[in-house]
């Protein structure tokens, strides 16, 4: 009984934070968030489909390794799948010294789309809009919530991206789990020395995390030079990091053939994560400077 | 409702579009802004919301000083040209999006500014499907929504047949004896007259000169 009572106050914190967090702005916050996606249905759709193509692609790609051997067919793995999303491409050596670094359109296209769907969610939507941007109380809480709606739409679409991994994990027969066999010899990917979580987090939660800082640099971005060549400036900077091997260029870091847990001798994860929260928090920041003194018209 | 436009300039471009602006408005009154077109009607619309940062002077509003503690004013309804909608979805679900930002009117206001501006609530046609004249009226419905302490109409009666111009005199009237501040801008001179109690005459991003509507056309 006295329990009870404890546990029950124990709650009234956190009612009156939810009260509190829909009285101030929340729902100026998800009405936003939901305005935003909804205008976005078709690009969400576009990834969805480009993530259902790259995964059949490897399940294509698993049949053809192992068919000549007689163990039968090993079925990829939700986390199989992720890690094909995100392996990215490295160089591979012909000779002593001459090497190439083969496309990997499994990275680049995440990456873009990821971008496409964030791309104009700042600059664009000023003009003619002014009456949404006057709903707000300053520039900075729009500025603000601008940035919160593009990690929530970053996260969102990474569900997406999860949540078919995990469908066609299931329906392939390749459970939830990696196959090191697999991710070893077909991704080039070793995996063998991973938990299953570590792997998650790194597929996943990490991934978020350099897209979320990617786009709202981005989105900063398109403050000055307008969503186009804000788009094509990030572009660019992740293509070079292909070709580029460099520790300041962000796609060494998202592609897991580039990093020190699997490959050795590469660039670090950790100094990434810092370069990523510096990026995003900066970013942040010169938004708010941006928009102070920012004409509407 | 005071508003206070105090020595305000602004150059964009290196062209000054607003130059000296001294101006004091006061709730209960509609001003009409009168000026050929690249006057700086609009722009002075786009001063007073906030939307524009002044390169001299300030404006205030009843307590406070824009580009301060707040960025615009607190209660606003504001139509300028072209408003964008969201192209999908009907005029309701767009005004009803746009009202769960703040929260302040519900289901019922909405429906019932739909309304004032002659267009059907139940309307299950997307907003790309409406024509001109409807997409005006449901900028206006969207300006007076949550009726706003000061309402700020482009050139309203723009794209309007007859019996829109007609509603938006009555909007007017209504809103202005509800206390509002309006402000609107018109190139036609006739109508300008009618509506309006106070003529702003605005030439070259200059004020000219202000004065009383003699005519007055609204009880
Ligand atoms: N983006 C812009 N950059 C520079 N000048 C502008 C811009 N937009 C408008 N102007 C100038 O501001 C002046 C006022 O325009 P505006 O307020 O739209 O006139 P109107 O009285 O027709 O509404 C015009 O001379 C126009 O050339
Ligand atoms: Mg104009």
């Amino acid at each position: 009984m006295h329990s009870d009572i404890t546990c029950s106050r124990a709650w009234i914190p956190v009612l009156s934070k939810k009260r509190f967090f829909m009285n101030y702005g929340g729902h100026k916050l998800m009405s936003l968030i939901k305005r935003v996606n909804l205008e976005r249905k078709f690009r969400f759709i576009l990834l969805i489909l480009f993530v259902t193509l790259s995964n059949f692609s490897l399940i294509r790609i698993t049949k053809l390794t192992f068919i000549t051997e007689k163990i039968g067919f090993i079925q990829p793995g939700m986390l199989d799948f992720l890690v094909n999303l995100c392996k990215g491409t490295t160089e591979v050596k012909i000779s002593k010294d001459t090497f190439y670094i083969p496309v990997d359109p499994g990275f680049m296209g995440i990456q873009f789309l990821v971008l496409l769907l964030v791309s104009d969610i700042s600059s664009l939507k000023l003009r003619g809009n002014e009456h949404v941007f006057l709903k707000f109380k300053n520039r900075y809480e729009w500025w603000i919530s601008r940035c919160i709606s593009i990690i929530v739409t970053v996260v969102l679409s990474y569900f997406l991206i999860v949540l078919e991994c995990l469908l066609f994990g299931l329906i392939s027969g390749g459970g939830l789990g990696v196959h090191d066999a697999f991710s070893t010899y077909s991704l080039g990917v070793r995996t063998w020395n991973m938990h299953g979580e570590e792997l998650f987090f790194i597929t996943v939660v990490f991934q978020i995390v350099f897209a979320v800082s990617i786009c709202l640099f981005q989105n900063m971005l398109s403050l000055i030079t307008g969503p186009v060549l804000s788009v094509a400036a990030v572009m660019a900077m992740e293509i070079s990091s292909v070709f580029i091997k460099n520790k300041w260029l962000f796609g060494n870091y998202q592609m897991l053939l580039r990093l020190n847990k699997f490959v050795g001798s590469r660039v670090s994860l950790s100094f990434g994560l810092i370069l990523a929260v510096v990026l995003a928090v900066s970013s942040v920041f010169f938004g708010c400077v941006c928009v102070r003194k920012r004409d509407i018209y | 409702m005071k508003i206070i436009i105090e020595n305000y300039s602004k150059t964009l471009n290196q062209s000054e579009v607003l130059k000296n602006v001294n101006l004091t408005l006061s709730g209960g009154k509609i001003y009409g802004l009168k000026g050929k077109n690249g006057s700086g009607k609009t722009m002075l619309m786009r001063a007073i919301c906030g939307l524009i940062v002044p390169t001299k002077g300030s404006v205030q509003i009843d307590d406070y000083v824009l580009g301060e503690k707040k960025s615009f004013p607190d209660s606003v309804g504001l139509l300028l040209e072209n408003p964008a909608f969201l192209k999908n979805y009907t005029g309701y679900k767009n005004l009803k999006m746009l009202a769960d930002i703040q929260k302040k009117v519900g289901e019922k206001e909405v429906r019932e500014a739909i309304q004032r501006v002659g267009l059907d609530p139940d309307d299950k046609r997307t907003y790309r499907k409406y024509s001109l004249g409807m997409k005006q009226r449901l900028g206006i419905a969207a300006a007076i929504m949550e009726h706003p302490k000061l309402l700020i109409l482009d050139e309203p009666i723009n794209a309007l047949d007859e019996a829109g111009a007609k509603l938006v005199r009555d909007i007017l009237s209504e809103e202005k004896s509800r206390g509002a501040l309006c402000i609107i801008a018109c190139h036609d001179t006739e109508e300008l007259n009618y509506l309006s109690d106070e003529i702003i005459e605005i030439s070259d991003g200059e004020i000219k000169k202000t004065y009383e509507n003699e005519k007055v056309g609204l009880a």
